[in-house]
C-alpha cells in the first residue's frame, strides 16, 4: 500500500494545533458559566439551578414534628435577609448588596439558639481563624483553662463558667476589672441581673448565645444527696404552708387569688377520707381527663401525642404502658434531669390516681386499669 | 496560532477578574432611587455629622478646603441627578464621601488622641492591678514560695508605667502597661491553669436567704415575660400561664409582708412555692428550665 506522505503531515500538524488549542479551549469552557452569570446569557438555566440550590436548603429544614415544637422557632424565622431582618432599612439598595447570613452560615456548624451558629466548635474545628491582633497576624490568643462552679438553689444544675472558651474569644481585659471582679464573692450575679445586662448579660443575649438556654450554663447537676436534702426541705415546706393556712389572711392586693392559692393548698394537703366513695371507672376517667388538661396538656400534648425531642407521647407509652407502680413512681417523684417534676406536692392523692387511670385508659392505650387513691397513698411511703 | 492563544488566554483572565466586578454592579445597582438616596446620606454626611462639626470647630484649614470641596461634589452630583445621568452622579457622590471620610481622620484633635490615650491606658493599668491582687491571693493561699522576683518585676513595671503617665508621655506609658499586662496575666494563669473554683451556696442568715429567693423570683418573673414575648403561646396555654402568673405574684406579696415583720423563714418558703408556679408557666411557653 502506498501511503500518502501529505496526509500524514496534515494529520500530524492537526494534531499538533489541537493540542496548542486544548488549553485556551479549555479554560473558555470553564469560564463559560460565570459569563453567563455577569451577562445573564442563560437567565433560565441560573433561575433552575437556584431553585436546585433552594431545594437542596429546603431539605435540610427540619421536620414538620419538630417545627410544631414550641420550643424550636421556625427556620423561616431566623437569620432573615437584612431587608426583612428589622434591623437594616429596606428601601435603600445597599441593603440588597449585603450577603444574607443563612448564605454566610451554611457551612458552619450548627447551634439551637442565637443565630444558629456553633460558634465555639467552628473555632475549634479551625473553619475560621480570626485575628487576636489587628495589626500583628502572628499574635496569638492566650487561652486560660479554669472552671468557676456557682450552687445555685433547688435542683436547678449549678453554673459552671468555663474560661476556656471565653478566652479564645476574648482578652482578661475585656471582662476583669470592668464586668467581673476578679475576686470570690465579688460579684453579686443573679440571673436578673444578667436578664438587665450586667454580668454575663453584657454580652449573652447580643453577640453571644442567649439565656434561654439554660443548661449550657447549667450544665452540672445535682448529686443524688443534693437532691435527697431538696426533697427533704420540700416536705419540711409543707409544714411551714399548714402554717401559713393558721396564719390570719394578710391584706393582699389579690385576695381572691390569694384565697384560691390557700384552698388549693388546703385541699392538697386534705387526708383521704377512708369513708370516701370509691369513683367508677367512668368518674375516675373523668376527673383524670380534668387534672390532665390542666397539667399535663402543657407538656403531653392535649392528645397525648408529646413533643418529639423534647416530652415524651403518653400514647404508647412504655411506662405509662408498664407497671402501675413505676407509672405511679415517676409521676410522685417526677424524673431526675428530666423536664419531668414531682406532682406529690402539687395534687392530691385522689388526683394522682384518676390522672394515671386516665392516662392508662386514654389516648389509644387500653390497659384496663383502674387506679386508687389507697394505691398511690401505698406507693408514696 | 501563538499570538491567537495569547489572545485567548489574556480574553478569559480578563472575564474572569471582569466577572466579579460585573456581578458585584449587578447586586448594587446604579438606579435612580439608589443613586438619590445615596445623596440624601452625603447631605446629612456634609451638614449635620459629627465629621463637620469637627472640622468646623477644628482649626486646620486645609480640612475647611476639603469640606467645601466636598459639598461643591455633590452640587455637581445633584445637577448631574437632576439631569438623568445617574452613573456620573454616582461617582461624583463616591468622590464626596471618599473626600469627607478621609478628612476626618485629620481633623482629630491632639486633645482627642491625648484623651483616648489616657482612657487606654488607666484601662489598662486597672486591669493589671486587678489581676495582681488576685495573684497575690491565689498565691497566699497556694502558699506559693517561688515567683517573687517576677511578681516584684510586675509592681516595678507598673509603677514606671504610673511614673511615665504622670510625665505625660503617654505612649511610653501605654507601652510598659502594656508589657506589665501580658506578664501579670502570663504569672496568674500560670498558677491558676486547670483548677476548679466552687462557689458553694451558703447564707449568713434567713434574711441574706430570703434577699436571694427575692432575686430568683424576680429573676423567674423577667423570665417569664422574655418567654411570653418571644414564644407566643397558644391562647389555650396563656390562660393557664396567666393563672400561675397571678398565683405567683400573690405569694410575693404575700412574702414580702411577712418578710416586713421578720419572719423570713415563712417568707422564703412562700417565695419558693412561687417560683416554683413561675417555672411551671416558663415551661409551658415553651422554654425548658432544667431541674
Amino acid at each position: 500500500m502506498n501511503e500518502n506522505p501529505y496526509a500524514r503531515e496534515r494529520c500530524q500538524q492537526g494534531w499538533r494545533t489541537g493540542r496548542r488549542l486544548a488549553l485556551p479551549l479549555l479554560a473558555l469552557v470553564i469560564s463559560l458559566p460565570y459569563l453567563a452569570n455577569a451577562f445573564d446569557l442563560f437567565p433560565h438555566a441560573v433561575a433552575q439551578s437556584k431553585t436546585i440550590k433552594k431545594d437542596s436548603a429546603n431539605k435540610r429544614r427540619p421536620s414538620s414534628a419538630n417545627r410544631f415544637n414550641r420550643l424550636f422557632r421556625g427556620h423561616a424565622n431566623f437569620n432573615l435577609p437584612p431587608a426583612k431582618d428589622g434591623i437594616h432599612d429596606p428601601i435603600i439598595a445597599g441593603t440588597l448588596a449585603l450577603q444574607a447570613p443563612k448564605e454566610a452560615f451554611a457551612e458552619l456548624p450548627k447551634s439551637r439558639s442565637g443565630n444558629r451558629v456553633d460558634w465555639v466548635k467552628a473555632l475549634e474545628m479551625g473553619i475560621i481563624e480570626p485575628r487576636a491582633d489587628r495589626l500583628d497576624a502572628e499574635e496569638k490568643m492566650q487561652e486560660f483553662d479554669m472552671n468557676i462552679v456557682r450552687e445555685v438553689k433547688g435542683s436547678m444544675p449549678d453554673v459552671v463558667y468555663p474560661h476556656k472558651q471565653h478566652t479564645q474569644w476574648l482578652d482578661c481585659r475585656n471582662c476583669h476589672p470592668k464586668i467581673f471582679i476578679p475576686k470570690k464573692g465579688g460579684n453579686n450575679i443573679s440571673m436578673a441581673a444578667i436578664l438587665m445586662g450586667q454580668y454575663c448579660g453584657v454580652c449573652h443575649g447580643k453577640v453571644a448565645f442567649p439565656v434561654s438556654e439554660c443548661r449550657r450554663c447549667h450544665s452540672k447537676p445535682k448529686s443524688p444527696k443534693q437532691l435527697a436534702e431538696i426533697r427533704k426541705q420540700r416536705s419540711a415546706r409543707r409544714l411551714s404552708t399548714a402554717e401559713l393556712l393558721a396564719a390570719p389572711m394578710p391584706a393582699s392586693k389579690k385576695p381572691t387569688v390569694l384565697k384560691a392559692a390557700l384552698k388549693a393548698v388546703q385541699k392538697k394537703n386534705e387526708p383521704p377520707k377512708s369513708r370516701m366513695r370509691q369513683m367508677s371507672m367512668k368518674e375516675l376517667m373523668a376527673k383524670g381527663k380534668e387534672v390532665y388538661d390542666e397539667n399535663c396538656s402543657a407538656c403531653h400534648g392535649e392528645k397525648g401525642q408529646g413533643i418529639p425531642k423534647a416530652f415524651p407521647p403518653i400514647a404508647g407509652s412504655k411506662i405509662v404502658l408498664g407497671p402501675v407502680s413505676e407509672h405511679v413512681r415517676i409521676v410522685l417523684n417526677g424524673k431526675t434531669d428530666t423536664a419531668m417534676q414531682a406532682w406529690k406536692d402539687e395534687l392530691n392523692w385522689a388526683e394522682i390516681a384518676a390522672v394515671i387511670t386516665f392516662q392508662r385508659n386514654a389516648f389509644g392505650n387500653k390497659k384496663g386499669d383502674m387506679v386508687r387513691t389507697a394505691q398511690i397513698r401505698r406507693l408514696s411511703r | 496560532m501563538r499570538i491567537f492563544r495569547g489572545i485567548l488566554i489574556i480574553f478569559v483572565g480578563i472575564m474572569f477578574i471582569g466577572s466579579d466586578v460585573l456581578s458585584a454592579k449587578k447586586r448594587m445597582p446604579v438606579t435612580e432611587i439608589s443613586v438619590k438616596q445615596k445623596a440624601n446620606v452625603v447631605i446629612k454626611l456634609l451638614t449635620k455629622s459629627v465629621i463637620v462639626k469637627s472640622i468646623k470647630n477644628s482649626s486646620n484649614n486645609e480640612a475647611k478646603a476639603t469640606l467645601k470641596k466636598a459639598r461643591s461634589l455633590l452640587g455637581e452630583a445633584n445637577a448631574d441627578l437632576g439631569a438623568g445621568n445617574f452613573a456620573k452622579a454616582d461617582k461624583t457622590l463616591n468622590r464626596s464621601i471618599n473626600l469627607i471620610t478621609m478628612t476626618a481622620r485629620q481633623v482629630v484633635t491632639k486633645e482627642d488622641r491625648r484623651s483616648r490615650m489616657k482612657k487606654r491606658y488607666t484601662a489598662r493599668r486597672d486591669a493589671v492591678r486587678a489581676i495582681l491582687q488576685a495573684y497575690d491571693r491565689v498565691a497566699k493561699e497556694k502558699g506559693l514560695t517561688t515567683g517573687q522576683e517576677i511578681r516584684d518585676e510586675v509592681v516595678q513595671n507598673l509603677n514606671k508605667g504610673e511614673e511615665l503617665f504622670r510625665q505625660n508621655k503617654l505612649t511610653e506609658a501605654i507601652e510598659v502597661t502594656n508589657g506589665t499586662y501580658l506578664l501579670a496575666t502570663q504569672i496568674t494563669r500560670k498558677l491558676r491553669q486547670g483548677d476548679v473554683l466552687v462557689r458553694r451556696l451558703s447564707f449568713k442568715n434567713k434574711e441574706e436567704e430570703y434577699v436571694y429567693e427575692i432575686d430568683r423570683n424576680d429573676s423567674h418573673f423577667l423570665f417569664l415575660k422574655m418567654a411570653l414575648k418571644r414564644k407566643a403561646p397558644h391562647p389555650m396555654y396563656l390562660k393557664k400561664i396567666e393563672k400561675l402568673r397571678d398565683l405567683a405574684q400573690a405569694l410575693r406579696e404575700d412574702a414580702e409582708t411577712k418578710a416586713g415583720k421578720n419572719r423570713h423563714e415563712e417568707a422564703i418558703s412562700v417565695l419558693g412555692d412561687g417560683t416554683k408556679h413561675l417555672i411551671r408557666a416558663i415551661r409551658m411557653a415553651g422554654i425548658f428550665i432544667p431541674g
